[in-house]
């Protein structure tokens, strides 16, 4: 038994739970002078929008529509009653699963790549890097820089680079740059190298 | 995981037309993820139905927070309630063997310090296949929900979960994230309560992806090589004590 929603239900705003905690979370501190992080400590890493729905007390925050055209690609996606699951455990609770797995990268993570691209382009960046560690997130944002113009480079994690090559492949099919994590492209990857060889 | 974000951090704060992105852990990536749940609660109205309890995976916490957080937070205005469950691999136990307290969200220290259930941002995982749940801390907005008794947590060993999620591939037909089997494994025993207790409860998970690049983690489990994680205690006590406990 399978539920969908057609193309123009797919949600038009995230929901953001600050707006309905009573108690906030204590803030994120600067790693040197461990105050609070303000916005200029985060904006050479992340565009202003995102820092401000960082920290927005909003309970709804609209979707752009160039995002919501391009979660249309593959949202709503279908919630299904698993009765063959039900029937194998010879249970009477009802099981429903939202599956997600029909994204171009195969999982959730493509919901917030696409946003992310979507915010870096419209401040004028070029180029987008991240980690990713089973390979999921680097290929949500790999399909997601794609859609807008955006350069993206991937350290993916060497235990999975070398596990799940085909990982790579699908990177770099969407446009990527892929190295495996600790490289030697960078001042913390030698030093780990240095420290423990074996993790190379 | 820790040293591919600090080396990317390290490239990206070289240029001034590149910058970073981060996919779980951040406020606004589990902002993004909500789509999931909003969707579930339309569906559910179709269903004429409304789930007792709902499962995911919590690797960094983005995952949860979009199937969960919209129902939570119909609980929290008033509405009916859910038990919302994550569920973390036994190997890398930050919600149910961590400290809440300051810590990096990276191994070398580059990122802002977080409020968040951590294991030290040292810790080193045993290679379990689900990747995705490797990250030795949960994030900000999760931990805190776990402080509030607003969701609950569970870690289970990944033999159980390879096992459910082999079930769920012979039974629905879609082979699982090994992330995803983690939920899998908790939904059956949640049914296996609801047979105890007598109940029919509603139980919904997150089947956040599927495991076509997984296969040679599904390889080694059905000849037997995989084995549960037992974790280095000492190590475990060495890299929880550089957590600023709050």
């Amino acid at each position: 038994m399978k539920y969908f929603l057609s193309p123009d239900q797919t949600p038009k705003q995230f929901y953001n739970i600050m707006a309905d905690l009573t108690n906030r979370p204590l803030p994120p501190l600067h790693p040197q002078t461990k105050q609070p992080v303000g916005p200029q400590d985060l904006a050479p890493l992340f565009p202003m929008e995102l820092i401000k729905q960082e920290v927005s007390g909003e309970r709804f925050i609209e979707i752009p529509d160039e995002v919501r055209s391009l979660y249309q690609l593959y949202r709503p996606s279908p919630l299904v009653r698993a009765k063959r699951l039900e029937k194998a455990l010879k249970t009477n609770a009802k099981i429903y699963y939202k599956y997600e797995g029909g994204s171009p990268s195969g999982s959730h993570k493509t919901n917030t790549a696409i946003a992310q691209a979507y915010y870096n382009k419209q401040e004028g960046i070029k180029k987008i890097v991240t980690e990713t560690g089973a390979g999921q997130w680097g290929t949500a944002l790999s399909f997601a820089c794609a859609q807008f113009g955006l350069e993206c480079e991937v350290f993916m994690v060497r235990g999975s680079y070398d596990q799940k090559p085909y990982r790579k492949v699908i990177m770099e099919t969407f446009g990527a740059t892929v190295h495996p994590s600790p490289s030697t492209l960078t001042q913390v990857g030698k030093q780990q190298l240095e420290k423990d060889p074996l993790s190379l | 995981m820790g040293i591919a974000i600090s080396e990317a951090v390290e490239v990206a704060v070289q240029d001034e037309h590149t910058h970073y992105a981060l996919g779980s852990v951040l406020n606004h990536v589990l902002l993004h993820q909500t789509v999931i749940g909003q969707e579930a609660i339309r569906q559910f109205e179709l269903a004429d139905d409304y789930p007792d309890v709902v499962i995911a995976p919590l690797g960094g916490g983005s995952n949860f927070a979009g199937i969960a957080f919209p129902f939570i937070g119909e609980g929290l205005r008033g509405g009916k309630k859910v038990r919302a469950i994550a569920v973390e691999p036994a190997s890398c136990p930050k919600l149910t063997r961590g400290v809440f307290g300051y810590d990096f969200g990276d191994t070398a220290g580059f990122t802002p310090l977080i409020p968040m259930y951590s294991l030290g941002h040292d810790f080193m995982p045993p290679g379990l296949h689900a990747g995705g749940l490797r990250y030795h801390g949960a994030s900000a907005l999760c931990s805190h929900l776990l402080n509030e008794k607003n969701m609950e947590a569970v870690a289970l060993q990944q033999l159980e979960c390879f096992e459910a999620g082999l079930l769920f591939a012979k039974t629905e037909g879609i082979l699982p994230a090994p992330e995803a089997t983690h939920a899998i494994a908790q939904v059956i025993r949640e049914a296996a309560q609801a047979n105890e207790a007598g109940d029919n409860r509603t139980i919904l998970f997150n089947l956040c992806g599927h495991g076509h690049f997984d296969l040679s983690a599904y390889e080694d489990f059905v000849q037997g090589k995989l084995k549960d994680h037992v974790l280095d205690e000492s190590a475990l006590k060495k890299s929880i004590a550089s957590v600023v406990v709050i």
